[in-house]
C-alpha cells in the first residue's frame, strides 16, 4: 500500500509546480520576468508606497581592535549608533537617509610614554540621497547624495575615504558618470586617511588636533562597462586643494594636486581576473618663502586574482604596485590619502615599487551556513622597495610576511586574528613584528 | 568596477559584492524536483485544495498575516494543509511568535514573515536573534543566510510570490542545516 506523503511534502510539489509553471500576466502587473531598473533577484511585484520612502532602521556597532607590537599593547574600541532607511530602488523616484555618529577609544601604551588614552566623537556618516529613474534622459537614471559619505576613485592610487560634500551619477546601460565635490577639513583625523604634505604628516602625531587635514576635493569618472568580453574601462580625474593655513599668520607649506587616471579590469580566463591601473599626478608645493615647485609623478597598479577549487574556495592574489620618486625623469607621486599595504607596511605610495603574493582559502566553502563559509585562512608576502635607487640592493626598504583568520560565523558577530612581521632592508630599524585581533558586533 | 568575494579592507562589510564568481554551495533542486514530481502524481486527488489556496496567495500583491502564517505552519508541517489561520497563528505561538498587528487581515511585513519562517522552521539565528527572538532580528538573520535576497524594508508588504520563494529558501535551507 502506498502511503500519502507528509503535508510538507506534498506543500513542496504544489510549491515547485506552481512556481515552476508561468501564470499568465493580467494586465497592469508584472510578471516574474519583469526587471525593473536597478532592482535585485528577489525583487517584489509589489511598489511599495507612492513616494519611494522606507521603513527607518536603527541599530548600533561595536568594533573592537587589539594590537600587541614588539611588546607594546595598543587598542581602538568604536560605538557607532545608526539610523538608516535605504529603500530598494524599484523604478519610482526612491529617497533614503543614512545617519551614523561613533565614539572612539584609542588606547596606546609605550615604554617611554606610559599609557596614552584618547577618547573621540565624531560623524560617521549623514547623508541624504535620491535614485530618479528616467533622468535626464528616458532609460537612464539619476543619482544624488549630500552630506558625509565615503568616496574613491577606482584605481585605489590616489584617493578613498570619507568626505562632506555632493556627488551625482548618471547612468546609462553603456556609460555610468560620476562627479562628487567636497571638503575634508572637518572630519575626525582617526577617520580619515588623507595625508599629502608634511604639514598633514605632522598633524597625524599631534594629539592637540582633531580634525583631517583641509583640503577641498573633486573626482569625476567615467565608467564604461562590459566594453568588450566582460571588461570595464575606467578614466577621470581628481584635483585637491589644500585649505591650510596658519593661526598665527605665519606661512605653512601648503601642496595642491590634480589626477588624471585610466584603470581596466575584467576576466583574463576563466577563473583568472585582473585590474590594472594607470594614474599621473601634478603636485604644486608651495613651502614658506620659497617659490611653488612643480613635479610629475605617475603610478600604476596590476593585479591578478585566480579562484581554484570547489565553490572557488582558494584565491591567490599577486599585485604589483609603483609610485614614482624624484628623479631625473620623473618627480614624487603623492597621493591623497595613504593606501593600505599591510600591518605594518605604512609607506605613503611615493616613491615606492611594492609586490605582495596573498593566498587565502575557505575550507568550508561547501557547507549551507553562511557563518561557516565565512572562514577564511590567509597567508601573505610583500616586499616594497625604492623606485629611485643607484641599484637594486640599495632600493630594498623591507619585506613583511603576515597571516590571517577571519570569520563572521553569525549575522551580527564577527572577528579576525592578524600576525606580520616586517624586516628593513637597507633603511635603519630593527625587525618588527605585531598581532592583532579584531571583534565586530552588531545591535 | 567589479567587486571579488571577499574585500580586504573590510571585515563586516554590510554591502554586498555582486558575486562574479559564485561561492554559494550547490542546491540540490534538481534531485528534489524529481522526487515531488513522482510524489505528486502519486498524490494528486489529495493537492487539490492546498493548490487552490497557494494559487490564491501567488495572485496576491499583499498577504496578510493570516495567509502568511498558514504559509510558514504548513510548510513545515506544523498544521494540516486544510487548516485555518487560526490554527496556524497558534502553531506559531507555541513557538514564540507574538501577534503585534491588530487584525489578521493587515498585511503582514517582510520581518513578521521571516520571524514565522525562523519559527516554523527551526532555523538558527545570531546572538541577538538567541537573545531577542523576534521579527527585527529574523529579518537579519534570513538577510544574511540569503533567504532573503536583494534590497528591501524590514516593514514592506509581502506578495504572493515572493512569500514562497521565501518559503522553498527556508525549506531547502532548513534541509540542508539539517543534514
Amino acid at each position: 500500500m502506498i502511503s500519502l506523503p507528509r503535508p510538507s511534502t506534498m506543500f513542496a510539489v504544489t510549491l515547485v509546480i506552481l512556481l515552476t509553471v508561468p501564470l499568465p500576466a493580467q494586465e497592469g502587473e508584472p510578471d516574474d520576468e519583469t526587471t525593473l531598473p536597478g532592482a535585485g533577484p528577489d525583487e517584489a511585484e509589489v511598489q511599495y508606497g507612492a513616494t519611494g520612502l522606507g521603513d527607518v532602521d536603527f541599530g548600533a556597532n561595536i568594533n573592537s581592535r587589539s594590537d600587541l607590537r614588539d611588546g607594546d599593547p595598543s587598542f581602538r574600541n568604536d560605538l557607532s549608533l545608526w539610523l538608516r532607511s535605504e529603500p530598494e530602488f524599484r523604478g519610482i523616484p526612491t529617497f533614503s537617509f543614512v545617519a551614523d555618529v561613533g565614539a572612539t577609544n584609542i588606547s596606546r601604551y609605550t615604554e617611554d610614554e606610559g599609557w596614552n588614552v584618547r577618547n573621540l566623537a565624531d560623524v560617521n556618516a549623514l547623508r541624504l540621497g535620491g535614485i530618479f529613474p528616467d533622468r535626464p534622459e528616458p532609460g537612464m537614471i539619476f543619482r544624488l547624495r549630500a552630506g558625509r559619505f565615503r568616496a574613491s576613485e577606482p584605481t585605489g592610487l590616489i584617493f578613498s575615504g570619507r568626505i562632506d560634500g555632493i556627488g551625482f551619477t548618471v547612468e546609462s546601460s553603456r556609460l555610468i558618470m560620476n562627479f562628487t565635490g567636497g571638503y575634508t577639513g572637518f572630519i575626525g583625523k582617526h577617520n580619515s586617511s588623507v595625508s599629502v604634505s608634511d604639514e598633514d604628516v605632522i598633524d597625524q602625531s599631534d594629539d592637540d588636533v582633531f580634525f583631517a587635514p583641509p583640503r577641498l576635493l573633486g573626482l569625476a569618472t567615467a565608467e564604461i562597462p562590459d566594453l568588450i568580453g566582460r571588461q570595464s574601462l575606467e578614466l577621470g580625474g581628481v584635483i585637491q586643494g589644500d585649505q591650510r593655513s596658519d593661526d598665527n599668520g605665519d606661512e605653512i607649506q601648503t601642496v595642491n594636486s590634480q589626477y588624471a587616471y585610466l584603470a581596466v579590469n575584467g576576466p583574463l580566463a576563466d577563473s583568472l581576473y585582473y585590474d590594472a591601473a594607470l594614474a599621473s599626478a601634478f603636485i604644486q608645493t608651495a613651502d614658506p618663502g620659497e617659490q611653488s615647485e612643480s613635479e610629475v609623478g605617475v603610478a600604476g597598479l596590476l593585479r591578478g586574482r585566480y579562484f581554484a577549487g570547489a565553490d572557488d574556495r582558494h584565491v591567490v592574489t599577486l599585485e604589483g604596485r609603483y609610485g614614482s620618486g624624484a628623479s631625473a625623469q620623473t618627480g614624487n607621486f603623492v597621493p591623497v590619502s595613504t593606501p593600505s599595504l599591510g600591518l605594518l607596511n605604512s609607506y605613503s605610495g611615493r616613491d615606492l615599487v611594492n609586490v605582495q603574493l596573498d593566498y587565502s582559502v575557505r575550507p568550508l566553502a561547501d557547507s549551507p551556513r553562511r557563518g561557516a563559509r565565512s572562514l577564511q585562512l590567509s597567508a601573505y608576502g610583500s616586499g616594497a622597495f625604492r623606485a629611485v635607487a643607484d641599484d637594486v640592493a640599495s632600493s630594498v626598504r623591507g619585506y613583511e610576511t603576515g597571516t590571517r583568520i577571519t570569520v563572521r560565523p553569525v549575522s551580527d558577530f564577527g572577528g579576525r586574528i592578524s600576525a606580520a612581521g616586517f624586516f628593513p632592508g637597507q633603511e635603519p630599524g630593527d625587525p618588527e613584528f605585531v598581532g592583532r585581533l579584531e571583534l565586530s558586533m552588531r545591535y | 568596477m567589479q567587486c571579488f568575494l571577499f574585500s580586504r579592507s573590510t571585515l563586516l562589510s554590510e554591502k554586498n559584492c555582486v558575486n562574479i564568481r559564485s561561492g554559494m554551495p550547490q542546491r540540490k533542486h534538481r534531485a528534489i524536483l524529481s522526487f515531488v514530481v513522482a510524489l505528486l502524481l502519486l498524490s494528486l486527488p489529495s493537492m487539490g485544495q492546498s493548490a487552490e489556496r497557494i494559487d490564491e496567495y501567488l495572485e496576491r500583491q499583499r498577504l496578510d498575516v493570516a495567509q502568511a502564517a498558514y504559509l510558514a505552519a504548513a510548510s513545515a508541517s506544523l498544521i494540516p494543509a486544510d487548516s485555518g489561520a487560526e490554527q496556524a497563528l497558534d502553531a506559531l505561538s507555541e513557538r514564540g511568535f507574538e501577534m503585534r498587528q491588530e487584525s489578521l487581515q493587515a498585511d503582514v511585513r517582510l520581518d513578521e514573515f521571516s520571524f514565522m519562517l525562523m519559527l516554523a522552521h527551526d532555523l538558527p539565528g545570531g546572538f541577538m536573534y538567541a537573545l531577542f527572538p523576534g521579527p527585527r532580528y529574523a529579518y537579519r538573520d534570513l538577510r544574511y543566510e540569503r533567504i532573503i535576497e536583494g534590497g528591501g524594508d524590514p516593514g514592506e508588504p509581502v506578495s504572493g510570490r515572493r512569500a514562497m520563494r521565501l518559503v522553498g529558501r527556508a525549506m531547502d535551507f532548513s534541509e540542508e542545516v539539517d543534514g
